[in-house]
């Protein structure tokens, strides 16, 4: 098994993905999100106003925008839905993406390794990389496709 | 190539505009608007000409045709102006289309050679020319529809001509009219003696004589026995006042056979009058123009005489006809002394007289030595005796209506009885109604009670008559492509584009419109009726309900009205065969129909214009565009702008070029929403200030042009880096083109007083997003549009949106809606995933939540 693949050849392009500006409410990131969920893609890009990738966002980011307690440790209480939607009030429906998105803050070149993007990736906890070609921001590699390929050549040694 | 998408394409033009330009430009415009909207209403007033209901002459047509090309050239040199000379082959298409209009008018009439005498019963309906108006019509009411008329015979206009050229009698008159000098009234006296006095010295040649003691022979024969003649003028030019002058012809009663060539010259020569000579050279008319005909009739032995209209003149509405008569002479011979009986008779019922009023008559007029009548005394038995027996007046009323049928237009009959009883037809003419408005009911059509349930009934009638059919709403253009022939076309308001349809279509009514837009004029062109300014009316009628549109009376009703529909089939005023009507249409071909239907269509341009409407619709449909564009090419120097001082992240300058801003302080260079005056810009930032400004001021380019593909590689970034938001406006006007962030976009509108001068123009492209995203929001934004009354345009990711011919109010709100939709679709082409979210956005609209995206503080 030759371990070939270099990040241009995992790519996924920018247009795939959801985008929103990082002004854009909670609301309308949850109506993306649910969109993109059906065709299997479980995140939004993060944009500002110079189309220049700054953040992304994850199901937990949009909850945790939703309900400030899911970022804290978990303590027992009443579980329905119900509940977390009245705390969903159309005030913080109204908040803007950038305050819950996780910052894209690091970008790989197209030519560079995929170990070197596999470590950021889990050094940074971030689910997915911009890549860039000569300046430019091509597309994103998500942790998911390198896994796929540390499966493949673990399983065949 | 598609020419309202050439709005798309950037003009590379060098030079740029300043104020002084800007306000040349802006003025040019003013002038297109204007004379378009003169020469739209000069349109419809030709057009309600052609209707036959109201009487116009030559000069009338001149003139107009004349005020016709005056505004097409202001529209044509002022749109040059406009547009840097960028249609100069359009006063060459105007001058073609005025050369054929122009051959048309200056074509003399024509005299047909034909026989010098034509007996009454060899009339044909098509020799008007020949026998004159009044001749044709008793040819007709003989031959067509068989009623009695006296016998008799016509001497042609031909034998009119033939006697005017022989002896080079038509050089003398025509010599001493034109030295004439109409002003001074001894001179025209004195002419007119001397060429009467010709007239009355030169002999007919010998075949005309022949002819007429031909057809003496003839009409001896028919009757029975020699006997006298009435003589009597039949004018080949029927239009108004010579139709009125007409009168002043003489006509001759009881003229012995062996005199017809002498009082046949008196009557010719009565056309030399000194008010006939005035009337027609002060109009511009050759005497040889106005050909004349002769009728000779043999004289009725009357017991009677007198007039029936078929309808009360002043209120043609009632439902019955009159008859005056008189023992002896026709009324006319009588004089003003005697009172004639009068009788009403019901028109649905001849045998009903609904009253009769005796007269007083003393005198009777009867034929007495040749060539005169005489005044007797009324024999005493006839004193206490009505004119007509009940079955006469029924028998009169009952041929009289069915004249008026044939002739599908109410008459004005002149009759005599004989002594044995038998009716005969003098003279028919269509009767003179009262004159109406234009803009309101005519008096054609009668009312009709009808039990139908009334929908509406208030609305201007844009184009008269009466159809039904299915409704048919339409909302935008796209709907037109689905428009069942026979529907009746319902709309907020009518746009040009919406004459595609019209000739399919059995009525129109709008809620919004005026009597001189595109469609109002084409509606006339296809007879199709068209009634506007119905309140509500959409919101009141249901698709494919039937209703009744009654454009005559201004009512619409609920399914198909049949009696509506008859009467007004039965009440259509013919088309006039006279000369003048007959040169009105060939002209009005040359004038009012639009080829030019559709600025997308292949043949929206100058060569296919063929007729002037097609001109005037082309030109405003350019200075449209030109108007568009103006504000990109502009630019201003510093002290001529006003910063508006506004909380929003937005540079606006403001660019008065009149009546935009209240006086403002000379020194302050900046002024607040308060201060400006311009309605359209108004409007619009009401709708940009009630929204959220979300996210960050509109971008400085110059910081990120390194990570965006397309900025670094277009070669506008640096001319989009120095843009500012110009916004030039007076009290009616506003263009303001703009780029927030990546995309373009440019709003050009006018409210003024004339609702046909309303409009309001959109034009988008671009975005920071790929194209597939760009092109879901130009989709998006027109939907929005489409849904609040635009008509929309989609090309890729350009977008324009225009509506117009609207009420200031609609305008204003359109505006609003423009003002929420540039703001918060800002850099919105990021969201567009797919087309569910493109749904999700305009739902939000629709439902009026316009709340994307959060205000930024930085």
């Amino acid at each position: 098994m030759q371990q070939k693949k270099n990040i241009k050849e995992l790519v996924t392009p920018l247009e795939n993905y959801p985008h929103l500006p990082y002004w854009a409410t909670l609301k309308e990131a949850l109506i993306q999100l649910g969109s993109a969920l059906e065709d299997g893609i479980n995140t939004v890009l993060v944009f500002n106003e110079a189309y220049k990738l700054i953040g992304i966002l994850t199901p937990s980011d949009i909850l945790r925008g939703i309900e400030p307690t899911f970022g804290h440790r978990f303590r027992e209480r009443a579980e329905f839905w119900s509940d977390l939607l009245s705390t969903a009030t159309n005030e913080r429906m109204m908040e803007p993406v950038k305050r819950f998105m996780s910052p894209a803050r690091m970008a790989i070149d197209a030519e560079d390794s995929l170990f070197k993007a596999l470590h950021i990736m889990v050094s940074e906890k971030q689910p997915l990389l911009a890549i860039q070609e000569q300046g430019k921001i091509i597309g994103v590699i998500k942790l998911d496709t390198i896994f796929k390929e540390i499966i493949e050549v673990v399983l065949a040694q | 190539m598609i020419s309202l998408l050439s709005i798309f394409q950037r003009r590379k033009r060098s030079e740029t505009i300043d104020r002084e330009g800007f306000v040349q430009r802006f003025h040019n415009y003013q002038e297109i608007l204007r004379a378009n909207r003169d020469a739209l209403e000069l349109m419809a007033e030709l057009q309600q000409k052609l209707s036959g209901v109201f009487l116009f002459d030559r000069n009338y047509l001149i003139t107009t045709i004349s005020r016709l090309e005056n505004y097409l050239r202001t529209i044509i040199d002022q749109l040059n102006l406009l547009s840097d000379q960028r249609y100069t082959k359009l006063p060459e298409v105007l001058k073609r289309v005025m050369d054929l209009i122009q051959k048309e008018l200056s074509r003399p009439q024509e005299i047909p050679k034909v026989s010098f005498t034509i007996p009454f019963r060899a009339i044909k309906k098509n020799m008007i020319f020949s026998v004159g108006g009044k001749c044709a019509h008793l040819g007709e009411i003989k031959n067509t529809f068989g009623f009695p008329i006296p016998p008799g015979f016509v001497i042609s206009t031909y034998a009119f001509k033939t006697f005017l050229e022989n002896n080079n009698l038509h050089e003398k008159i025509n010599h001493i009219l034109t030295a004439l000098d109409i002003k001074t009234l001894a001179e025209l006296e004195e002419a007119s003696k001397t060429v009467q006095q010709m007239v009355g010295e030169t002999p007919l040649s010998q075949e005309i004589v022949d002819s007429i003691r031909c057809s003496y022979e003839e009409l001896a024969k028919e009757v029975g026995k020699p006997v006298p003649v009435a003589i009597r003028s039949s004018a080949a030019q029927e239009d108004t006042t010579l139709a009125s002058f007409a009168g002043q012809y003489k006509s001759f009663l009881n003229v012995p056979p062996d005199m017809i060539e002498k009082y046949y010259k008196l009557v010719i020569a009565s056309q030399f009058s000194p008010r006939a000579i005035y009337y027609f050279k002060s109009r511009g008319f050759e005497y040889s123009e106005i050909p004349m005909a002769v009728g000779v009739m043999a004289m009725v032995p009357v017991e009677s005489a007198g007039i029936v209209y078929t309808r009360h003149p002043e209120i043609p509405q009632e439902d019955f006809l009159i008859i005056n008569a008189v023992f002896g002479l026709g009324i006319s011979a009588v004089g003003g002394e005697t009172t004639p009986d009068l009788y009403r008779v019901s028109r649905k019922d001849p045998k009903n007289i609904l009253s009769q009023e005796r007269g007083k008559q003393e005198e009777v007029v009867v034929s007495a030595s040749p060539g005169t009548v005489a005044h007797i005394a009324l024999p005493p038995e006839k004193k206490n005796q009505p004119v007509l027996t009940a079955s006469q007046i029924t028998e009169l009323s009952a041929l009289s209506l069915e004249l008026e049928k044939k002739f599908a237009c109410p008459q004005d009959i002149e009759w005599a009885i004989d002594q044995e009883g038998k009716i005969f037809i003098l003279q028919a003419r269509p009767l003179k109604l009262r004159q109406h408005d234009r803009s309101t009911k005519t008096s054609t059509a009668k009312m009709i009670k009808t039990n139908s349930p009334v929908l509406a009934e208030s609305g201007a009638i844009a184009s008269t008559g009466i159809g039904s059919g299915p409704v048919y709403i339409v909302k935008s253009f796209e709907d037109l492509k689905n428009f069942p022939a026979g529907a009746v076309l319902v709309s907020h308001h009518a746009p040009p584009d919406y004459t595609l349809v019209v000739d399919r279509a059995s009525a129109i009514v709008t809620e919004v419109g005026s009597a001189a837009s595109h469609i109002a004029t084409v509606a006339r062109e296809f007879m199709v009726p068209a009634l506007f300014n119905v309140s509500r009316i959409t919101e009141i009628v249901t698709p494919g309900e039937p209703i009744t549109v009654d454009a005559i009376n201004g009512f619409i009703y609920q399914g198909v009205v049949q009696e509506l529909l008859d009467s007004y089939q039965e009440a259509r005023p013919p088309f006039k065969d006279t000369a003048i009507y007959q040169l009105l249409k060939k002209i009005t071909q040359y004038v009012t129909p639009l080829n030019l239907t559709d600025p997308r269509g292949q043949n929206f341009k100058p060569e296919y214009c063929k007729t002037l409407h097609d001109i005037t619709r082309f030109s405003h449909e350019m200075a449209m565009q030109e108007m568009f564009t103006l504000g990109e090419r502009s630019s201003f120097p510093e002290g001529a702008t006003k910063k508006l001082n506004i909380p929003q992240p937005l540079d606006i300058y403001l660019i008065d070029l009149g009546k935009g801003l209240n006086e403002v302080k000379p020194l302050s260079s900046g002024v607040t929403p308060e201060d400006v005056k311009s309605r359209p810009f108004l409007a619009l930032w009401k709708g940009m200030s009630q929204v959220t400004w979300a996210g960050p001021r509109p971008v400085n380019l110059r910081g990120f042009m390194s990570v965006v593909a397309r900025s670094a590689s277009d070669p506008t970034v640096m001319e989009k880096l120095t843009y500012k938001n110009y916004v030039i406006i007076t009290d009616a006007y506003m263009n303001f083109s703009t780029r927030l962030g990546y995309h373009f976009s440019s709003i050009d509108a006018f409210i003024g007083e004339n609702i046909q001068d309303n409009y309001v123009q959109f034009i988008f492209n671009g975005g920071g997003a790929d194209l597939t995203r760009r092109m879901r929001r130009a989709r998006l934004i027109s939907m929005i549009l489409n849904h609040n009354g635009f008509n929309t345009i989609l090309k890729e990711d350009n977008l324009y949106a225009r509506g117009e011919n609207l009420e200031a109010e609609t305008i204003e709100k359109m505006l609003i809606v423009l003002g929420i939709v540039v703001v918060t679709t800002r850099q919105m082409d990021m969201a567009m995933y797919n087309d569910k979210i493109v749904d999700w956005y305009f739902q939000e609209f629709i439902k009026g939540n316009y709340s994307f995206g959060a205000t930024i503080q930085k």
